[in-house]
Formats: C-alpha cells, structure tokens, sequence
C-alpha cells in the first residue's frame, strides 16, 4: 500500500502561499485574565491590609491589560468580514468588550468586571459559531 | 499507447482524419506532460477551501484550455521562482484596480489571485504574471479519496 502510495504520490509541491500568523486563537485567553480581575477585585474588597490591597490593584491592572490586548487579538486577527456579515454587532461587542477592560483597570467594582466577563462570552460565542474550535486550535492528546 | 498513423488508404483515410488529428494531439500532450510537472501536492491553504494543504492535484499541462478566468493555474511565481497555484481573476487587455489606480495587464499577462483573499500571496504582492511562468491548469483532484474529483 506505501509503495502505491509512494508511486501516487506527486513529485512537485505547489504553493497556496499565503501569509502565516500562527493561527491559533480562543477567547478563553481573554476570558482567564478577566477573571484573575474578578477574582483580585474580590481579594481587595475583602481585604483591609494596605499593603495587599496595594498589590491588588497594580495586578488587576497588569491583568486587565492584558485582557484588553487578547480581545484586540480576536477582534483584529481573528475575525473575518464574513463573520460580521453573519453577526453584525461583532464589532460593536469587540469594542465594549475592549472598553470595558479599560474601565475594569481602573476600578475596583465586581460588576464592572462581570459585565467584561459577559462581553467576552458574547466573542466566545461568536468564535464558536464561526468554527473557531475546530480550525483555530489543536486537538489535546488525552 | 500512440499507434502509428494507419496506412490505411482512400475514404478510410478521410474517415480517420479527425481521429488522427486527435492522436497528435494527444501525442504531443503526453510528451509535454512527461518532461513538465502533470501532477503537484498542495501545501498552504490560501486556496481552501477549492483546494486544501494535502490534495494531490493532477495538471494539465496543454495551454489551449487556459488560463481561463476562473481558472485553477500552477506557476512559477515571478519573484521567488517557487512553484504556486492561484486562480485566474483577469487576463491580458482588462485593467484591474490596484492601490495605485488602474492596471492595465498585457496581453500576455494574468493576474492571479488567492481564495482566501484575507492572508493570500499572490498578484496584488508581485504584480501580473506573464504567461511563460505557468506550468498549467489544475484540473482534477485525486486524494484524498473522499475529496476526489475536478477542480472548481
């Protein structure tokens, strides 16, 4: 069968060349830093150690930053026109979502953070109906 | 596979031309297509989803078919010398619309262009491609097995 193969097999290798980015995208990277926000959001109200509460905010910061850049992520490398032709709010979403990280860097409150937690499930949502799973990440070897 | 002409004489000559024309025709498609490449493997994907990474492709070789618009073609590309495979978006005499204005393409050029519009290489990078670059039209799939069948 692997000498059929091999006897099949073309000699030449023609190129659909294309630019590579490397392809890979998910919302869940967005999606775990907006709950590190979350959950640091949390730690600091239920704190009263200055000290601790100090580090919390200049994480939550870090961590909203980088929320911010993994939903730029999506948003700009990511989707496609196709996909804001089947959801035209895409944009719109991507955009709160990105502003809503900006707003969760500078304030301590819960539902500020929930509400970017929400936006960022509405991009899930769309990169899974969009095929995102199957053609934008590796299957795990279980 | 080429018989020779039949020596065969009167109405039975005039009976076969047409045959026999088509019997160069196909000799001279086979000499082509046994030095030039006739068959390629795809790699990239800037042309799924018609063709993917993987599909083994046979090549027509002749030029009379094409490039039509359309058209599947495998070519030299102009910079790299790399062997490529586009499609034909317009061919010499239209004009097409680059950053720049208006282009006008030879009438031996061709300005090919990737499917996936969004990463493909292709014209819009290199500029027209003059048709002594291509090796031929890509016209049939033949693996994988469940994709087998003509190029669109």
């Amino acid at each position: 069968m692997s000498r059929l193969r091999q006897w099949l097999a073309p000699r030449a290798v023609a190129h659909a060349h294309c630019d590579i980015p490397c392809g890979v995208y998910d919302p869940a990277q967005a999606r775990i830093e907006a709950e590190s926000c979350y959950k640091i959001i949390q730690k600091y109200n239920d704190s009263t150690d200055d000290l601790f509460r100090t580090r919390c905010i200049a994480v939550k910061e870090e961590r909203a930053e980088l929320t911010k850049h993994h939903i730029d992520v999506m948003w700009h490398d990511y989707f496609k026109p196709e996909h804001v032709t089947k959801f035209p709010d895409l944009h719109d979403v991507c955009w709160k979502a990105s502003k809503q990280a900006s707003l969760v860097k500078r304030t301590v409150s819960l539902d500020e953070a929930q509400k970017l937690l929400d936006l960022i499930d509405r991009i899930d949502a769309m990169w899974r109906e969009t095929g995102g799973p199957a053609t934008t990440r590796l299957a795990a070897a279980h | 596979m080429i018989a020779k002409a039949p020596s065969h004489g009167g109405a039975f000559d005039v009976l076969h031309s047409p045959m026999r024309r088509s019997r160069t025709e196909a000799a001279r498609w086979l000499a082509r297509a046994r030095v030039g490449t006739w068959r390629v493997a795809v790699v990239e994907d800037s042309m799924a989803p018609a063709v993917r990474p993987g599909d083994w492709l046979l090549i027509d070789p002749t030029s009379r078919a094409w490039p039509r618009i359309g058209s599947l073609v495998v070519f030299r590309e102009p910079e790299s010398d790399v062997l490529a495979i586009k499609r034909v978006a317009a061919r010499g005499g239209a004009h097409v619309q680059v950053e720049e204005g208006l282009l006008h393409l030879e009438p031996d050029e061709a300005w090919l262009l990737g499917d996936a519009t969004e990463r493909s290489v292709d014209s819009r990078r290199y500029g027209p491609v003059p048709f002594d670059r291509f090796v031929g039209r890509a016209w049939f799939r033949y693996a994988p097995l469940p994709r087998l069948g003509p190029i669109r």
